[in-house]
């Protein structure tokens, strides 16, 4: 180097290089508070300290604006490591303070949930609604976990219409995370998905860790259709039950929120079946009640009398073509609801004392005046069977 | 060659026709039309169901590219070991 350089260049440049380190930014300490002491801005100035060293440490008035340390506190601390430039001090910016005893996992647990949770990954606003009949559900679980088999028990039974598309990953060890990460990705790229369970069958909270991954909550976060998580036990609550849209306490609640109940379905059909046949019924109901009325003018010597004379032929025509293709349909093979259909049936209109007329010779529907002639011979259908009569 | 409907497009129109045979005032033609069109629905639902089977496929995992890289990485180290 040929020229002399300012101090704070030099400073700046070592706080450059500090606050770019992986590892010096995203740390967590273990140690015992000493010399607190609290500034007027509520910004907390303190050592953080073991048998050998010590570390300043600054935790500023923005973060965790409630917490109050101790000289002799021992303390779980996250943060990371800059330099105070005015002296020159290496200096340790806190973010997240937990006693000792509550243990790393659960310290880092938490420091996680309430970064993300301001960042709002939790939203409750931001969950999206579950698809009513999804075709295509992907899975990512451990291809020879019982999760796995749960969810497709499950799915078999409730929903067969799904096609399960399984993404396999490891859920449990160090590279757990990035195989999740990497199984959402993979369904994301598949066309069709519908929504994704993420699972994993119970165990310790070390063991479902993964599911605790800033990486996975993000995954879950950034997944391009609803997610549904399920793991552990009832109990655990991980982060990624947090993010995902739905959470389920198990891999089969999962598997069950995500899907509809056949059983339930085959009920609904019944239903809808049921409520439009007796609306369809209701409305022949109607237009004979209309034919009836206009029979009553036409025999009162109502002056338009060809005018209601095609009105009742018009209503009969629609009458009979409602009771044909009513009539006609193969609804028969679902033999229990056909029992239920047939009682249904408009053709039991007919049972109200209403009749299909044809002409005996030609045997064509009499629908108009004009299709008959005075000494025509006719053949009246009612329900329980037909008989003539004569046009006279 | 039109895309099939899928269920989830079957059970809406047929909820959507049993809406409006329901509501009435359409006259006999259009009512029976309805419920013809709906009958017809509710058996191809049917169908569906009865003949459903569930399918499980399994597709490779994308591995995330820092994990990738990774990957790349003891590679290469394993090579050099030799």
């Amino acid at each position: 180097m040929s020229q002399a350089l300012p101090v704070s260049a030099v400073v700046n440049f070592v706080r450059e290089i500090l606050e770019n380190n992986e590892i010096l930014t995203d740390l967590w300490i273990v140690g015992e508070v000493s010399n607190y002491t609290r500034s007027q801005a509520g910004h907390r100035y303190f050592s953080l300290k073991d048998s050998a060293s010590v570390l300043r440490s600054v935790l500023f008035a923005g973060k965790m604006p409630g917490m109050q340390l101790h000289d002799g506190d021992r303390v779980l601390v996250h943060g990371y490591v800059s330099i105070y430039t005015q002296r020159g001090e290496l200096q340790f910016v806190a973010d997240f303070v937990r006693p000792e005893g509550y243990g790393l996992l659960n310290a880092k647990l938490e420091e996680l949930k309430e970064r993300l949770g301001a960042e709002g990954l939790f939203e409750p606003g931001r969950k999206r609604p579950l698809p009513r009949f999804p075709q295509c559900i992907g899975v990512v679980t451990s291809p020879t976990g019982a999760a796995l088999q749960d969810i497709r028990n499950v799915i078999a039974r409730r929903w067969p219409l799904a096609e399960l598309v399984l993404a396999p990953a490891l859920v449990q060890g160090e590279q757990a995370p990035m195989q999740i990460v990497g199984a959402l990705r993979a369904l994301a790229a598949q066309p069709g998905i519908d929504l994704a369970i993420v699972a994993r069958g119970g165990g310790s909270i070390e063991d479902l860790w993964a599911f605790n991954d800033e990486r996975v909550a993000r995954a879950i976060f950034g997944f391009p259709v609803p997610v549904v998580s399920g793991v552990g036990h009832e109990t655990d609550e991980t982060i990624a039950d947090l993010v995902a849209d739905v959470r389920a306490p198990t891999p089969s609640a999962a598997a069950m929120r995500s899907t509809p109940d056949v059983r339930e379905l085959w009920t609904g059909l019944r239903v809808l079946d049921r409520q439009m046949a007796s609306a369809a019924r209701e409305a022949v109901g109607a237009a004979a009640a209309e034919v009836e009325a206009s029979l009553g003018r036409v025999r009162r010597g109502s002056p338009n009398l060809e005018l209601h004379a095609q009105h009742v032929a018009r209503l009969l025509r629609e009458i009979e073509s409602g009771l044909e293709r009513s009539y006609s349909d193969d609804r028969a093979r679902f033999e229990g609801v056909a029992a239920q259909m047939a009682a249904l049936n408009p053709i039991a209109t007919l049972g109200r004392g209403f009749a299909i007329v044809e002409t005996a010779a030609t045997k064509k529907v009499v629908n108009s005046t004009r299709k008959v002639k005075a000494g025509d011979r006719l053949a009246i259908a009612v329900s329980d069977g037909a008989f003539w009569a004569e046009v006279s | 060659m039109a895309k099939d409907p899928t269920f989830d497009e079957l059970f809406t129109a047929l909820e959507e026709k049993a809406r409006k045979l329901e509501q009435g005032n359409l006259g006999l033609e259009a009512s029976v039309k309805l419920y013809e069109e709906g009958a017809e629905i509710v058996d191809r639902l049917r169908k569906i169901l009865e003949a459903a089977e569930l399918h499980v496929r399994t597709i490779q995992n994308r591995l995330a590219d820092d994990e990738a890289q990774l990957r790349e990485v003891e590679a290469d180290y394993d090579a050099g070991d030799d």
